[in-house]
């Protein structure tokens, strides 16, 4: 587990490299391990998008990496290395309160939340909020920062921002909304962006127009994007590169044509049956998915996807986890159907 | 757009359909204007048939399936429903006591399985509610009925006496679905049945839902926001913006040659789950899709131009300005 992709430009080392990454909640009836043993990389200006259900780990992933899981959440092992100028700092190591890890929040990692609704303070104006990250974050004067606020509304797309900037986030639509966080995500200008479901709240207009916004400003930064999401349309839409997660782990990675057009994990492959498109022939029946996710404290013994899995090999895939193995050129899956990983 | 009266095909049938809310401010609540959150809504139900109501939040989808249900009262029209005894009852003025009969004919199924079921009570007491609520048959007989509900929707009848909490999302929302169908209802509205579910749940209920149709001979109002969805379980879509209906037609119709500017510019923004159909985005920045005064003629909307409805063949209706000009945008 855990090893990188070979990136689509393999000279430069990926800037953001999640390995073996295990994050454990501790409660009372029992450990739910939320991520177990995820591996990622992430390159500049490329778009990574993180795939699956609820359940799979992909929000506590983005979270273990900004370091701000929530007790009784810890990470219990794993590297999380971020890269510059041939420094490499393991976020993992750092504690989660230190001055060092305040500085990657917001400064070289920034998170959008899919509820832009509850992501602002119902009491301060979006104004005041962005201000207040610009100063932690550069050293401007209040008027500067205020200005450079109304910069970046401006930059994202909101209408008079300069009369925007003194309102409440409940003033705000929607769109409007997550435009605002974007502007608030961005106004350090960090160098990888995740972006957590950040158009499941929005109806497929507004959608559209945020996911052009996120292409545009990529473009003009050079940042990276990590998305989360389970709406495989957006994931085909923006990524360079997909990570499939089940049950906390990465059952299958590689570049988007290939997850799309040559899927190797059953799990991949089912998912990607499943959905309804308005593009699918006629009215057949939907294949499904035999089954339900199964409740985090019953973690099945095994590859985790076995009890629904099509291509079941009993007394192989209920005794041991496979590990992801190169399947194609950068692309990777954890299947017993391509072989044993175990050396 | 108008019925033959006699159509006994139509189970439903809803005529300029109107609700507003009122707008209050201040100390004396007093009312300073009025929401138009419906307006001029015109559609029929076949018995049998899945109609599909799309359009994005606050487009009114939901007001108008609450009208048909009367769980608001409509500020104006008529809402045409063909009970099982046969005749037709108009829906939205009938006195309160004569609406509780026909309540048993019509039943929903709701989008979150997680609020839409009382955590405290059994899936016994939860699906036999709408039973002991009509006072239909014993004890002994309801608890069968349950059984028999229960495995209709694929769940084991053991389960009964479980609380929620056991089941998962998709398994919630068979119970929700079990409970719908207690009272045989002739009208199924299910108002987003599948946009809480997980994407590999969600293709279990969409193929169950289409199941029981077939199995009970079931007619569905379904309300939804995902195009794909109602692509797969919709027999006619009905397209609403801004409280108006402003495109009605079959499926392939409405998917092959859309005529309105909303439901294109609705059908474009949906993204592919295919990285080969990329997205116009510099065409999706510039819309203003979902402003009725901003819509070209003959579409427009405003204070002086009311399009109505329009049949442009094929039992497609777009609401435009009469005349040549719709036709020419059909094609």
């Amino acid at each position: 587990m855990g090893s990188s992709v070979a990136g689509p430009d393999a000279k430069a080392p990926p800037i953001l490299e999640v390995r073996d990454l295990r994050t454990y909640f501790f409660q009372d009836e029992g450990t739910v391990k939320a991520v177990d043993g995820a591996g990622l990389s992430v390159y500049a200006g490329k778009t990574l998008g993180i795939v699956g259900e609820s359940g799979c780990g992909k929000s506590v992933t983005a979270r273990s990496i900004l370091r701000i899981v929530e007790r009784p959440g810890r990470v219990v092992s794993g590297e999380i290395l971020l890269r510059e100028d041939g420094r490499e700092t393991d976020l993992a190591r750092l504690d989660a309160e230190s001055r060092e890890m305040r500085q990657v929040r917001g400064g070289d990692i920034a998170l959008i939340f899919q509820e832009p609704m509850t992501s602002f303070s119902p009491v301060h104006t979006v104004g005041s909020q962005m201000i207040e990250t610009i100063r932690l974050h550069q050293a401007l004067d209040k008027r500067a920062a205020r200005e450079k606020a109304i910069e970046m509304f401006r930059l994202v797309g909101i209408p008079r921002p300069e009369r925007r900037v003194d309102e409440y986030a409940f003033q705000l639509s929607g769109g409007l909304r997550q435009r605002a966080m974007i502007a608030l995500a961005l106004s350090c200008a960090p160098r990888i962006l995740i972006a957590d479901e950040p158009t499941t709240a929005l109806d497929v207009t507004t959608q559209a127009q945020i996911l052009s916004l996120l292409a545009r400003l990529q473009q003009g930064e050079g940042m990276a994007i990590i998305l989360i999401t389970h709406n495989l349309g957006v994931v085909a839409e923006m990524c360079d590169q997909v990570a499939v997660m089940y049950l906390g782990r990465v059952v299958e990675q590689g570049p988007v044509d290939a997850i799309f057009h040559a899927p190797r994990h059953p799990y991949t492959r089912a998912l990607l049956r499943s959905i309804p498109s308005i593009h699918a022939p006629v009215r057949t029946r939907l294949p499904t998915i035999a089954g339900s996710i199964p409740h985090p404290y019953n973690r099945p013994p095994g590859c985790p996807f076995h009890p629904r899995c099509p291509d079941f090999m009993p007394g192989r895939c209920d005794r041991a986890e496979p590990a992801l193995l190169t399947v194609a050129p950068g692309q990777q899956a954890a299947c017993f159907l391509y072989g044993d990983a175990r050396p | 757009m108008t019925p033959a009266a006699g159509d006994d095909n139509r189970l439903l049938e809803v005529r300029d359909l109107q609700k507003l809310f009122p707008i209050r401010r201040g100390f004396l609540r007093r009312v300073v204007g009025q929401v138009r959150a419906v307006d001029g809504v015109t559609f029929h139900v076949e018995r049998g048939e899945t109609l599909a109501l799309v359009g994005e939040s606050g487009c009114g989808k939901t007001t108008t399936s609450r009208c048909v249900l009367r769980a608001v009262t409509p500020t104006a029209g008529q809402i045409l429903f063909r009970t099982a005894e046969g005749p037709v009852l108009d829906v939205a003025t009938l006195p309160r006591r004569q609406l509780r009969p026909l309540r048993r004919q019509m039943q929903m199924i709701f989008q979150d399985p997680f609020s839409s079921l009382n955590p405290r009570r059994t899936l016994l007491d939860i699906v036999a509610e709408p039973l002991v609520a009509n006072r239909v048959g014993t004890r002994a007989e309801r608890v069968e009925r349950v059984a028999e509900l229960l495995r209709l929707v694929g769940l084991r009848p053991e389960y009964m006496r479980r609380y929620p909490h056991a089941f998962s999302g998709g398994q919630r929302q068979r119970v929700g679905i079990a409970r719908a169908l207690a009272l045989s209802p002739r009208l199924v509205v299910a108002d987003e049945p599948v946009s809480a579910l997980d994407v590999s749940v969600q293709a279990q209920i969409l193929n169950l839902m289409l199941d029981l149709q077939a199995q009970l001979g079931l007619t569905y109002l379904f309300i939804s926001h995902n195009l794909a969805v109602v692509d797969y379980i919709a027999d006619r879509i009905a397209v609403m913006c801004a409280g108006r209906l402003v495109e009605l037609a079959p499926k392939e119709q409405l998917f092959n040659k859309p005529a309105h500017p909303y439901t294109r510019a609705l059908l474009a923004a949906v993204p592919q789950p295919n990285p080969k159909f990329p997205l116009d985005f510099t065409r999706l920045m510039e819309d203003k899709a979902s402003i009725p005064c901003r819509w070209p003629a003959p579409f427009t909307i405003d204070e002086a131009h009311r399009p109505s409805l329009v049949a442009i063949g094929d039992g497609h209706y777009v609401r435009a300005e009469s005349g040549a000009a719709t036709s020419e945008h059909a094609s």
